[in-house]
C-alpha cells in the first residue's frame, strides 16, 4: 500500500523544483506535510470512487478487526493500478502548483 | 480533513492572481483551437482572425492586471520567493477546500474507510466521530431512493417495507458502525 512516506519523497522533490528549498527546514517540512496530505486525500477520494459500497464496508470491518493485511490485499485486488493512481494524482498536483507560480 | 487556516494578509490578491492565471491559461487553450473552414483551407477565403484578436486582447488585460498585483505586492515589501510561497500555500488551501466538499458528499462508510486508509498510511488521524445527523440523513436517503434501498436490503415490495422498517434501520446502523 502507498504510505505517507511515498508521497513525502515526491513532495520533497517538488519543493526543490519550486525553488522553495531556501526556506527553513521547519517551514519546508510544514509545506511538505500539507502537500502530502492533500495529495493523499485526493488519492483516497479517487480510490473510493472506484469501489462499491459493499467493498467499502467489508474493508473497513477488516481494518477495524485488525486484519489490515487482508484489507490491503483486497484493496490491491480491487484497485490493481494503485501505483498509477498515486503517480497520476501527484503529477496532476505538481502540474497545478508549478503552473500557479510559473 | 479539517485544518487550521492560517490567514494570509494578501490572501485576496494572491487568490486574484491565481484566478487571473487560470483564466489566461483557458484563453490560451481556446486560442490554440482555431479550426479553419473549408473555404479558408482551400485559400478561397481569408482566415478570420477576429476571434484570435479578441482573445489576445482579453489575455493582455488579464496579464496587465496580474502584473499590477505582482508589482503592488513587491512594493509592499514581498520578495519574488515570498510571493511564490504564498501562491503555493493558497493553491494548497483551495485544493483542500475543494476536497473537503468532496469528502462531505461521501457516505458514512466511505468516510470511515477514508480515515482508516489514511491512518494505516501513516497520517495522524483524529478519532473519527460519525455524526448522528449524517447517519439519519443516510437512512432517509435509503428510504427515498428505491435503488439504494434495494442495494442495501434486497428487493422488497412496498407493503413489506413498513414491516421491516425497524429491522432495516438496525441493520443499516450495524453496517456503518
Amino acid at each position: 500500500m502507498i504510505t505517507k512516506q511515498n508521497v513525502i519523497i515526491q513532495c520533497k522533490d517538488l519543493i526543490e523544483e519550486l525553488n522553495l528549498d531556501y526556506l527553513s527546514e521547519e517551514k519546508q517540512e510544514e509545506l511538505i506535510d500539507e502537500m502530502s496530505e492533500v495529495v493523499y486525500d485526493r488519492i483516497i477520494l479517487r480510490i473510493l470512487a472506484m469501489m462499491t459500497e459493499e467493498d467499502v464496508i467489508k474493508i473497513t470491518k477488516l481494518i477495524e478487526s485488525g486484519a489490515e493485511f487482508e484489507a490491503g490485499e483486497i484493496l490491491t485486488h480491487k484497485i490493481p493500478n494503485f501505483e498509477n493512481v498515486l503517480k497520476r494524482e501527484f503529477l496532476d498536483f505538481q502540474h497545478e502548483i508549478i503552473e500557479s507560480i510559473k | 480533513m479539517e485544518k487550521e487556516i492560517i490567514l494570509n494578509p494578501n490572501k485576496e490578491k494572491i487568490e486574484r492572481m491565481i484566478n487571473l492565471k487560470d483564466r489566461a491559461r483557458k484563453l490560451g487553450e481556446d486560442a490554440s483551437y482555431q479550426p479553419e473552414t473549408l473555404l479558408e483551407k482551400l485559400g478561397i477565403k481569408k482566415k478570420d482572425t477576429t476571434r484570435a484578436r479578441n482573445l489576445e486582447k482579453e489575455y493582455n488585460i488579464l496579464y496587465q492586471e496580474y502584473q499590477e498585483i505582482l508589482h503592488d505586492l513587491q512594493l509592499s515589501g514581498l520578495s519574488k520567493e515570498e510571493i511564490a510561497l504564498s501562491l503555493v500555500e493558497i493553491k494548497i488551501l483551495k485544493r483542500r477546500e475543494d476536497q473537503k466538499n468532496k469528502f462531505d458528499k461521501l457516505t458514512v462508510p466511505e468516510q470511515n474507510l477514508f480515515f482508516e486508509i489514511k491512518r494505516i498510511a501513516g497520517f495522524h488521524v483524529e478519532k473519527k466521530e460519525v455524526k448522528q445527523e449524517k447517519v439519519e440523513n443516510e437512512i432517509k436517503e435509503v428510504y427515498r431512493d428505491p435503488s439504494i434501498f434495494n442495494r442495501y436490503f434486497g428487493t422488497k415490495k412496498d407493503n413489506e417495507k413498513s414491516a421491516v422498517e425497524e429491522k432495516i434501520i438496525n441493520n443499516y446502523i450495524e453496517k456503518i458502525k
